[in-house]
């Protein structure tokens, strides 16, 4: 057998060996979205807030199409117009818009306070009144109400669960490069594991690709498990056909890639395990934070959301969000997987140059 | 550089970060031949072993393997099929078995002697993970993968560390066998004499520098002598008048006093003054022999000088 092939062998069995590897990988991710879904989505599950916007005339149409093209491009919003029906009237979260015919009218902003616990409803407000300054309304020219659930057409459905799936999976593949494999790595050269390796008949970038390819057959295991897990319970109101399958191995196959390159070049050249994780949380917290995982990004200032759009991790999961939810095709998603392959073709090649096998 | 030798270091010099300096020079290990290193601990012989190796990185080094420099050997993968080292760590990944540690030894050089694996008993151990061996067995697989292949270049360092003692012997009788049929050089670090007897020149390291390598026979001969002669001395001797005139006995090379005795180092001529002496002081207590392995140990560690 050859020697890349036993590597990886060994590789693989030996993590699946180790149960707490097992629970980080696997049964952590789901209990993450659980938990998120719980501080997050709302009492009743899958939360959904609503947007009505009330009036006619030249003025309302101008303002809804302005409105639908600033939060139709933001992550993490599906804004889409539709009557509300008796079905959906039973949501409570929501955003009421009035806006008079006479221009000289204020436009009337009500959000409803029966949903203290749908944060994401007020993040949205949040966004909406930033989105009606970019469409070039000041602040006088509307009044922010909060008022009681009103039983009038609503508009713009936004369900949380499916915003935030693909967010945690970005969040569990990026952590568990960094935190399970890349400290793995660090602290098997700290213990003078790799000593042995410098001395064997082995070249490194064998090592460096069969450690590769077994951690990514590993997340790519668990990024299937886990969408499976998650449209069980939580529904993602998607079809799983032969082409969003193969778009989907394509996209989390490149990811898994990226965040594994990244995690191996960091550990490539640092020495001491304290080290690593405290780089580690240096990337991972604001990557996470900033990158529209699970926090909608419409309110952070333009510079934050320009820093995370280069680094991987949101367009990893916008890419997502947009093949699965809009019926992306690969073209439509060119950027988040040309922005992916530059960071791993840049982080494999400094590997392959900068690992170290001692401490020395 | 000269074919004679598996290992030349012209100049070798390590400074770490605590201020611990080494320093060796003109260092030749002679090919086909066990060269044993001693020293007390912490005097830097796997230090020096780990320079060698391309494990620790030196300020100064000048080193030869097997007639190429040592960024050279190191650099290719096929000269490493003929290098076979135990080192003092062994750090696998703990959930790996002993089989999978065989299969990745084989998948590595391409040939495994069936003689080495039954020798060191692996069979009895290739279903257990390596996190469930004991710290003899461990070692027993850390040897299986430095020898395993037969190479020509061999460094063990403290190889027998754990061992039970039929193991130990096994392991000696193995490195005789090696050594004999394939012809290869060994480079052994040790503080068990049993080691040192299959040796066939000495180095020793004493401060963190190279001090001595001599062949046993010359190690002996110039530097200890071929008797050691041992004085116990009760409360009642005279101590001090009994050194004194051990420094009068001709042939004595070295001697030492520790711990309620004497240790004379000399030819075999001193016998008579010795006896003398013991008899002049009316000593109940003592010996004289041969010089062993373990003299030369003892000589090496606890009194170097």
């Amino acid at each position: 057998m050859s020697l890349f092939i036993q590597l990886a062998l060994i590789d693989l069995k030996s993590y699946f060996r180790n149960s707490f590897a097992l629970f980080f990988t696997f049964l952590f991710p789901v209990l993450l979205l659980f938990l998120l879904m719980l501080a997050f989505g709302g009492n009743d599950g899958p939360s959904k807030t609503y947007v009505k916007i009330s009036g006619e005339g030249a003025r309302a149409e101008r303002f809804t199409k302005d409105l639908k093209t600033i939060l139709g491009s933001s992550r993490g919003v599906v804004f889409d117009i539709q009557k509300l029906t008796v079905e959906n009237a039973k949501f409570s979260n929501g955003v009421v818009i009035t806006i008079p015919q006479n221009a000289a009218e204020k436009i009337d902003i009500q959000v409803q306070k029966d949903a203290p616990l749908n944060t994401y409803s007020r993040i949205y407000a949040l966004m909406l009144v930033n989105a009606m300054g970019e469409i070039g309304y000041e602040k006088w020219d509307y009044v922010l109400n909060i008022v009681a659930p009103s039983e009038a057409p609503i508009l713009q459905g936004l369900k949380y669960g499916q915003y935030l799936i693909p967010g945690v999976m970005g969040m569990i593949l990026i952590s568990t490069s960094l935190f399970g494999f890349c400290t793995f790595l660090v602290e098997q050269r700290a213990k003078g594991a790799f000593k042995a390796y410098h001395l064997y008949p082995l070249q490194k970038w064998k090592f460096i690709a069969a450690f590769t390819s077994t951690r990514y057959l590993i997340l790519l295991g668990f990024s299937f498990i886990f969408l499976f897990v998650a449209d069980w319970v939580y529904g993602m109101d998607a079809v799983f056909d032969l082409a969003l399958i193969g778009k989907l191995f394509l996209l989390i196959s490149l990811g898994t890639l990226t965040f594994l390159s990244l995690a191996l070049l960091i550990s490539a050249r640092i020495m001491a395990v304290g080290m690593v994780t405290g780089i580690a949380n240096l990337l991972f917290y604001p990557a996470t934070f900033a990158s529209d995982l699970y926090i909608p990004q419409g309110g952070f200032p333009q510079i934050v959301k320009s820093l995370a759009d280069l680094f991987p991790l949101g367009p990893f999961a916008d890419a997502m969000r947009a093949i699965v939810y809009k019926g992306a095709s690969l073209s439509d998603i060119s950027y988040s997987l040309i922005n992916m392959s530059i960071w791993t073709i840049i982080c494999f090649g400094l590997t392959l140059i900068l690992f170290k096998w001692t401490t020395d | 550089m000269n074919q004679k030798y598996i290992v030349q270091v012209d100049d070798l010099k390590l400074v770490f970060e605590d201020g611990t300096q080494f320093s060796f020079a003109d260092i030749n290990i002679a090919k086909g031949k066990i060269t044993g290193i001693i020293g007390p601990n912490g005097s830097g012989k796997t230090t020096f072993v780990e320079a060698v190796l391309d494990l620790k990185k030196p300020q100064i080094a000048k080193i030869w393997i097997d007639g190429k420099t040592q960024k050279d050997f190191f650099s290719e993968a096929k000269n490493r099929q003929n290098l076979g080292s135990q080192l003092q760590v062994f750090a696998f990944s703990e959930t790996i078995k002993v089989s999978e540690m065989v299969a990745l030894h084989k998948a590595l050089y391409n040939q495994q002697s069936t003689r080495v694996y039954d020798d060191l008993a692996l069979a009895e151990i290739s279903s257990k993970r390596l996190d469930k061996l004991s710290g003899g067995q461990k070692q027993r697989v850390n040897l299986f993968m430095a020898l395993a292949h037969l190479p020509s270049f061999i460094t063990l360092d403290e190889p027998s560390a754990a061992l039970d003692k039929t193991m130990a012997e096994t392991l000696i009788s193995l490195l005789k066998y090696i050594v004999t049929n394939e012809g290869c050089s060994i480079m052994l670090v040790t503080h068990h004499p049993y080691e040192l007897d299959i040796c066939d020149e000495i180095m020793t390291i004493y401060g963190g520098t190279n001090t001595y390598l001599e062949t046993r026979k010359d190690f002996i001969e110039n530097i200890i002598g071929s008797h050691h002669a041992q004085i116990f001395i009760g409360e009642n001797d005279d101590a001090a008048a009994i050194e004194t005139q051990i420094k009068h006995i001709a042939d004595v090379k070295q001697h030492f006093r520790q711990n309620g005795h004497v240790d004379i180092f000399g030819n075999g001529n001193m016998e008579g003054d010795f006896l003398a002496l013991v008899k002049r002081h009316n000593l109940k207590s003592y010996s004289f022999a041969h010089t062993n392995s373990a003299d030369i140990l003892k000589i090496s560690t606890s009194y170097a000088s």
